[in-house]
């Protein structure tokens, strides 16, 4: 009675070590895919992708600060602006924005560069050029006095050049204008 | 006879469980690792790819729209020639600038009007660098040309003005360099 006892338990333990039998081939081939799948990630990671679509590209420089961002302005961007706008801004080793090509939600297009922060006057604006929703056209740098010291503007069927001086002490703009025909003050 | 067989299969089932016990530590320890690995590897990735390599760039707004790409043109443009770099699109979807070096051997930055807004042709400002270094900077008009323009070519550099007159079929166009002044009247081509 005890060896059958025995043999029965004896032969359940047979039966339960062979089902597990297949662990031992299985084992190797999922490493083995493990492994030539991880190859197959690290090729994708350092080869090229065809296309990237997303919302926000940020490039950081080496310290890992923000210089370059392609995107739409953020609702609540601290900022002020004439229109939200989308595209892409670059930004100095201070993370303050300096510039982008863009366009606005006014219908606008402009590339602009600015001054540094708190450098000059408080809009930082400094060269750019700029199409309004009406075609119009212009090409400015601006001084640290704020304002444009000189720009070429295309309107209805002209170009002229304007060219200005900030007077400190009255806080007035003089401009000369030349255009096809004319030089007037 | 019996005694013995049962202790051969004894042996045989322990020899075996042994077995599994150091796989399934072996697991266990590999399991562990991949996960360590896996953690330290995502980490990075999750927050900054050192670099992406691709053929197109999409940028969209919060509606989906394109608003900025980045790649070269389809090889069917309609463009003087096929250009490379960024471009810019407005919330139409129209593109409305951009910056790049292009086929024909020169590099361009120009913004354009709206659709539909004045001359067919939309550039209306913008600056490129020829293949023999030539450099322009202009605002064109509604006109569809050069209405004020900043040249260097050669050893001097030059401003351009310009007023079209559409009822004679003229454009002229005053041009001051560093000793003259001087106006060109010539038909619109």
């Amino acid at each position: 009675m005890r060896d059958l006892e025995v043999e029965a338990r004896v032969r359940k333990l047979e039966r339960r070590a062979g089902r597990w039998r297949w662990l031992l081939v299985a084992t190797p081939v999922l490493l083995m895919a493990i492994v030539l799948a991880g190859r197959g990630f690290a090729r994708l990671e350092v080869g090229i992708v065809p296309e990237i679509r997303t919302q926000r590209l940020i490039v950081l420089d080496q310290e890992g600060r923000k210089r370059v961002e392609i995107g739409e302005d953020a609702p609540d961007l601290d900022i002020k602006r004439n229109a939200r706008v989308a595209g892409l801004i670059i930004f100095d080793g201070n993370e303050q924005e300096r510039g982008g090509m863009v366009t606005a939600d006014d219908g606008s297009a402009t590339v602009a560069l600015d001054a540094p922060r708190g450098v000059g006057y408080r809009v930082s604006d400094r060269a750019g050029m700029k199409v309004g929703a009406d075609g119009s056209a212009l090409i400015g740098v601006l001084s640290n006095a704020g304002g444009f010291a000189a720009r070429l503007i295309a309107q209805g069927a002209e170009g002229q050049l304007e060219v200005s001086r900030v007077d400190s002490t009255e806080g007035r703009a003089s401009t000369r204008v030349i255009d096809v025909d004319a030089d007037s003050r | 006879m019996h005694e013995q067989d049962i202790a051969v299969r004894l042996e045989r089932l322990e020899h075996r469980l042994r077995r599994r016990n150091l796989l399934a530590a072996s697991m266990f320890a590999l399991g562990a690792s991949l996960a360590l690995i896996g953690t330290s590897v995502a980490t990075p990735d999750a927050d900054v790819v050192p670099e992406i390599r691709t053929y197109k760039l999409t940028v969209l707004d919060s509606e989906g729209r394109t608003r900025v790409q980045i790649a070269e043109d389809a090889s069917d443009i309609a463009r003087n020639s096929r250009a490379t770099g960024m471009t810019i699109y407005d919330a139409k979807g129209d593109e409305r600038g951009g910056i790049g070096t292009m086929a024909n051997g020169s590099a361009v930055m120009a913004l354009d009007a709206p659709v539909g807004v004045g001359y067919k042709v939309r550039d209306r400002a913008g600056m490129r660098v020829a293949p023999d270094g030539t450099a322009v900077i202009t605002a064109l008009s509604n006109e569809g040309s050069f209405a004020a323009s900043l040249v260097a070519q050669g050893n001097q550099g030059r401003l351009e003005l310009s007023r079209k007159d559409s009822a004679r079929g003229e454009i002229s166009t005053r041009v001051l360099t560093f000793d003259s002044d001087s106006t060109k009247v010539e038909k619109v081509p």
